[in-house]
């Protein structure tokens, strides 16, 4: 198997790796957990991180009250690692959880964004006409809008309270209306300028039908830009989840989202940089999945022959790779 | 030039048509109405509100309700707000100048910043300046407004350097103008200074790549080749053919602005559109609502227009066209 050409840099080998990181945190979050996100400690608010003292043991893969094995926890004390917040939750094992909130909303948000986005623009180019101007028309509408104010209209569409699952779903999908525009218009631009291509024409020439010539000559050249189009909307699906639900529209307390995370630290802002650690847990996990993903982009576009990006000055001095479009004729 | 404004200006009618439709039927579409939320009051009798809903035309179908908000619109009435009392036209103005006087100081800000760091980083690319800029520029790009914005509003408070919330003292309408203004300023610091924190890098990135660009052109080898210096090719060279790009960019980034002066404006309190917009929303006052969606669209196809226009002046070679 072939690597993918983003491989060679270092800097988006290390992105990929801490989204797969943050990817398996998300998922296994009941198992790293030491406590519940949801459990509060009535004797301990707003207390600052700490590591187990005197009298007081670290085991690992410890069973706790419910029977439910975690990979680490702690004999006689209750130890925050990462402190506790203004309810006596344990930051830890919400930021944990946090993750699978964010996790679930870019995974579903960037596959449904680039397919129905790809649809679309190929449904465009290749349609042409009426279809193609309609198209277009609407996505330049969409886009004369400002993105977050068209997508808190479009979420105050449904009602403020309802179960977790759906107002994930409703989360995404209101951030989903504004994300295909510009990956269906970036598509139909290069289906566009690939129809004209030389293969393509040898292959009409050769009696490929229109499917055949869409499917085995076309598509599979929009494939690295449709990664890079994927790319680009991961850290809109992270930011935009943690936007909502940092403004009450999105994940709802008591369930914890980085966003809802950072809403209740923003609560006493008075006192925010006493527990600092309310703020900085949520909001450095934030921004480090951002950076991954930045770094994954850029390494993505160093791919595609972009020589100037931010990594260009960091990586090693490199040759820009152009894009190679595979010949299958 | 004039026909192309004009051409421009005409455009964005079907737009704005457009626009307000969507708007129109998001807010129809939304469950409860800001006098649903009357109705729970038990102190507000029930003949007050069937007045209200009467006034407002709140019980006609909802395509008449558009088309007279629609005919108000275009005589220059946007409607009334519920939720402030207040007629919606006033209240957009007044956001508007807030919104508009922190985009354009972060603008102005981190595109002179991120221009002079892109010089620098250029002078010897790949070197310790560059390689540092660049890296704290990944590092800032990544770092979500909103952390910014909390961040920011934490320090000022802890400090109590900047004032926080609001655009003036509550005094302000007995200062004279001086004074009006350097409280005005005071507060601004504070958004302005997070917006172009969050924006400077993206300017950096671009003004670099463009000036990067250029510095491999062959017209350059001409220049060296009279006996030029480095600096003059930079500055006198370099500078102004790398700025088509960057001034393309911020046209296409006022969506991006928008959307951080939204979150900037929400944790801050700076009484600008994105605040009101949340405001309007969360208190279901339907025309609010379409008035900021509607003005948010103007801003953002005029931020295009105006890029436009400053296109040529940057590089004469580039001729505008009546599209």
């Amino acid at each position: 198997m072939q690597l993918p050409s983003w491989w060679r840099d270092r800097g988006a080998r290390m992105g990929v790796a801490g989204l797969v990181l943050l990817a398996t945190v998300g998922v296994g979050a009941p198992f790293l957990a030491p406590y519940s996100p949801r459990a509060q400690d009535r004797t301990g608010f707003h207390r600052p991180p700490s590591l187990p003292g005197e009298g007081c043991s670290t085991r690992w893969l410890a069973r706790d009250e419910r029977g439910d094995t975690h990979l680490f926890g702690f004999e006689g004390c209750r130890v925050y690692v990462l402190g506790t917040d203004a309810l006596g939750r344990d930051v830890l094992s919400r930021v944990l959880y946090g993750a699978r909130v964010s996790v679930t909303a870019a995974v579903l948000g960037v596959v449904f964004t680039v397919s129905f986005g790809a649809l679309v623009g190929a449904a465009a180019a290749l349609g042409g006409g009426v279809w193609d101007r309609v198209l277009m028309r609407g996505t330049e509408l969409v886009m004369a809008l400002p993105a977050l104010y068209l997508v808190l209209a479009f979420r105050n569409v449904f009602p403020d309270e309802i179960t977790p699952g759906w107002s994930s779903l409703i989360l995404v999908g209101s951030l989903a209306v504004v994300g295909w525009c510009g990956v269906s218009r970036m598509v139909r631009g290069q289906v566009l300028s690939l129809r004209e291509r030389d293969f393509v024409a040898s292959a009409v020439a050769a009696g490929a039908g229109p499917a055949r010539v869409f499917f085995r000559h076309i598509l599979p050249n929009t494939l690295p830009f449709l990664w890079l189009q994927a790319g680009l909307t991961l850290p809109y699906f992270l930011l935009g989840e943690a936007t909502l639900s940092f403004l009450g529209l999105g994940v709802q307390e008591p369930h914890a989202s980085w966003g809802n995370m950072l809403a209740s630290a923003a609560q006493s802002y008075t006192s925010m940089m006493q527990h600092w650690w309310t703020l900085a847990v949520p909001g450095g996990a934030l921004s480090l999945a951002v950076l991954g993903a930045n770094l994954w982009i850029e390494g993505l576009r160093m791919a595609q022959g972009s020589r100037w990006g931010a990594l260009s000055a960091l990586g090693p001095p490199r040759s820009p790779g152009i894009l190679a479009f595979k010949d299958r004729t | 030039m004039f026909r192309l404004v004009l051409a421009r200006l005409l455009a964005l009618i079907p737009l704005l048509l457009g626009v307000s439709f969507v708007s129109f039927l998001l807010i129809h579409l939304a469950p409860g109405s800001f006098v649903d939320r009357l109705r729970l009051d038990p102190g507000i009798p029930p003949s007050t509100i069937e007045a209200l809903v009467v006034r407002f035309g709140l019980d006609r179908p909802w395509y008449e309700q558009y088309l007279s908000w629609l005919t108000g619109a275009v005589h220059g009435d946007l409607g009334w707000s519920l939720a402030f009392r207040r007629p919606v036209g006033e209240l957009l103005g007044g956001a508007a100048f807030y919104t508009l006087a922190l985009l354009l100081t972060a603008l102005v800000v981190s595109a002179l910043v991120g221009t002079v760091l892109g010089l620098l980083s250029v002078v010897r690319p790949r070197g310790a300046l560059d390689r540092v800029f660049c890296g704290l520029a990944l590092a800032t790009v990544s770092v979500p407004t909103l952390v910014l914005a909390l961040a920011g509003l934490g320090l000022a408070s802890a400090t109590a350097v900047l004032p926080i919330g609001g655009g003036s003292v509550t005094a302000a309408v007995d200062l004279n103008w001086t004074a009006r203004a350097t409280d005005f300023m005071h507060h601004l610091l504070l958004p302005a200074l997070i917006l172009s924190i969050a924006t400077c890098p993206l300017f950096f990135l671009q003004a670099r790549g463009g000036l990067l660009d250029v510095l491999s052109a062959e017209f350059l080898w001409a220049a060296r080749s009279r006996g030029l210096s480095e600096t003059q090719i930079l500055l006198r060279h370099s500078l102004r053919p790398s700025l088509v790009p960057l001034i393309a960019f911020v046209g296409a980034s006022m969506t991006r602005m928008l959307n951080s002066a939204l979150l900037i404006e929400v944790v801050v309190g700076w009484p600008g559109m994105g605040r009101l917009a949340l405001q309007g929303l969360l208190a279901r006052d339907s025309f609010l609502i379409l008035g900021v969606l509607v003005l948010g669209s103007i801003l953002v196809v005029l931020g295009n227009l105006v890029t436009d226009l400053l296109l040529p002046v940057a590089d004469p070679r580039i001729r505008l066209e009546e599209a």
